[in-house]
């Protein structure tokens, strides 16, 4: 009883435990798996990110030069970091921020 | 008067979506009616395809036991495959999943505290599993769905800092945790409200097939830790029991855990430092696919888990079972809430930690 007590009269005077979101942004851990980012110009097209995509949201073309994920099917696994060959693909620390329409992050070569 | 009141799937106190019909004397419930079905996602036909992808699919099952979920699943291919996995990966996955359990349980002591109708309760203790939250974000990357496990061993390693950053939030959730179990345990009104009350006895508890800390309650000292996978038995894991089988031992039972998980953490930790750094994945080549059959079993923070695999030697699967702990512990409610009023029945709900998502698939 006195702990909560306790507890309650601290909380007037300690700062707030929340975050005033979206003013202030979220931070986020060193090496979190935010959002997929490629480094275009490393890319070889070769479609093995899209193989080993469980949410099958991204699509490659060879004949095309044209990578292309969809950020609201992924589920930011990383399997495709893993086995990419050329080592462009990788991860934004910060989460997305919602957006009002929907669109593809696209790379052409 | 005897009245048939449905509850649920949507209701307010109710935590997850499942239907009850109760047959009610007055204010005393005599008998009920459960349904469960209303969150079927035909996860399990998802699963037969490469069985790489599945270990990020299976942890999508539930949000809150997430590893635990990819962590019996490798367990089974790797049986299948007959792998060995480096013992760093072990020691890291065993750590995984102590800190899973320490924030399923900090969730469940904060419901009840809701339950209970106590939200000063309820918020101290969910602030407190940020704490764990976030641990679990600077280790894994993600708040949940870790993409930790795969099969072979883990994808990230625990550096210094981190290990440094486990021990910090460790300690302080201990303290924190001190603070809240005292109220828990103590506190007058609150043990009006749960002692002697949705009893379960042994018997009941064995014949319905309870599992995890709601069979623990009642006196039955069964815990799939004790079967020896990971490293528990280097960390003296011993299963932890109470025999008056009501509200008030379940969650007793839980807060015991969190410091046994406390401890086996912070031993697991220091292993991790003193035996250096090492490998924590197996190479394993595109020709090697599993063939054949295996079913584990896993200590999930809400009870023992099944998991079964069938593969045919492609790269897609041809089954995936799962029987959560739930799906065995939710029909416990129809020996426990008989005799007891209808104002109990949302904190009896809680205390048997009803996860549906898992139980429905």
């Amino acid at each position: 009883m006195l702990t909560m007590l306790k507890n309650a009269i601290l909380n007037l005077v300690k700062p707030s435990a929340t975050i005033n979101y979206p003013f202030t942004p979220i931070p986020s851990a060193k090496e979190a798996r935010g959002a997929l980012k490629i480094d275009g110009p490393l890319c070889i097209f070769c479609g093995l990110c899209s193989k080993a995509c469980p949410a099958q949201a991204i699509q490659v073309s060879r004949a095309d030069k044209h990578w292309e994920v969809d950020p609201y099917q992924c589920v930011n696994c990383g399997a495709c970091v893993d086995v990419c060959p050329k080592k462009c693909l990788g991860f934004e620390e910060k989460y997305t921020a919602a957006a009002q329409k929907k669109s593809n992050v696209e790379f052409n070569g | 008067m005897k009245t048939v009141i449905p509850f649920g799937p949507q209701h307010p106190v109710l935590p997850e979506p499942f239907h009850v019909k109760l047959h009610m004397e007055g204010e005393t419930i005599e008998g009920l009616d459960l349904q469960v079905g209303y969150c079927h996602r035909g996860l399990e036909r998802i699963f037969q395809t490469d069985y790489k992808k599945v270990t990020f699919l299976i942890e999508r099952i539930c949000g809150i036991c997430s590893f635990l979920h990819t962590l019996g699943y490798v367990r089974a291919v790797e049986e299948i495959m007959e792998l060995t996995v480096p013992r760093r990966a072990l020691i890291i996955r065993t750590i995984m999943a102590e800190l899973e359990r320490i924030h399923s349980h900090l969730l469940i002591i904060g419901l009840y505290g809701d339950a209970l109708g106590y939200e000063n309760y309820f918020m101290q203790s969910w602030r407190d599993r940020e704490l764990v939250m976030e641990l679990l974000e600077y280790i894994s990357g993600n708040r949940v769905n870790y993409a930790m496990n795969q099969v072979g061993g883990v994808r990230r390693d625990l550096d210094e800092d981190r290990v440094k950053a486990a021990h910090k939030a460790i300690d302080e959730l201990e303290k924190r945790t001190g603070d809240i179990s005292k109220v828990l345990l103590n506190d007058v009104s609150i043990k009006l409200r749960t002692q002697g009350i949705a009893k379960l006895s042994k018997e009941d508890a064995i014949a319905l097939g309870t599992v995890g800390p709601v069979a623990r309650a009642s006196g039955v000292a069964y815990d799939v830790r004790n079967t020896g996978y990971l490293i528990y038995p280097e960390l003296n894991f011993k299963p932890i029991w109470e025999t008056a089988g009501d509200n008030y031992a379940r969650m007793q039972v839980r807060i015991r855990e969190l410091f046994e998980s406390y401890r086996m953490v912070r031993e697991a930790l220091k292993l991790l430092e003193t035996e250096g750094s090492g490998e924590i994945m197996l190479a394993i080549k595109p020709n090697q696919r599993p063939n054949g059959q295996a079913f584990v079993r896993t200590e999930a923070p809400r009870g023992e888990c099944f998991h079964y695999v069938k593969a045919n030697g492609t790269p897609d699967l041809e089954r995936v079972r799962v029987r959560t702990p739930t799906y065995a512990n939710i029909y416990a409610l129809t020996k426990m809430l008989p005799g007891a009023d209808l104002a109990d029945l949302p904190v009896a709900v809680v205390t048997i930690d009803p996860c549906l998502s898992c139980t429905d698939r």
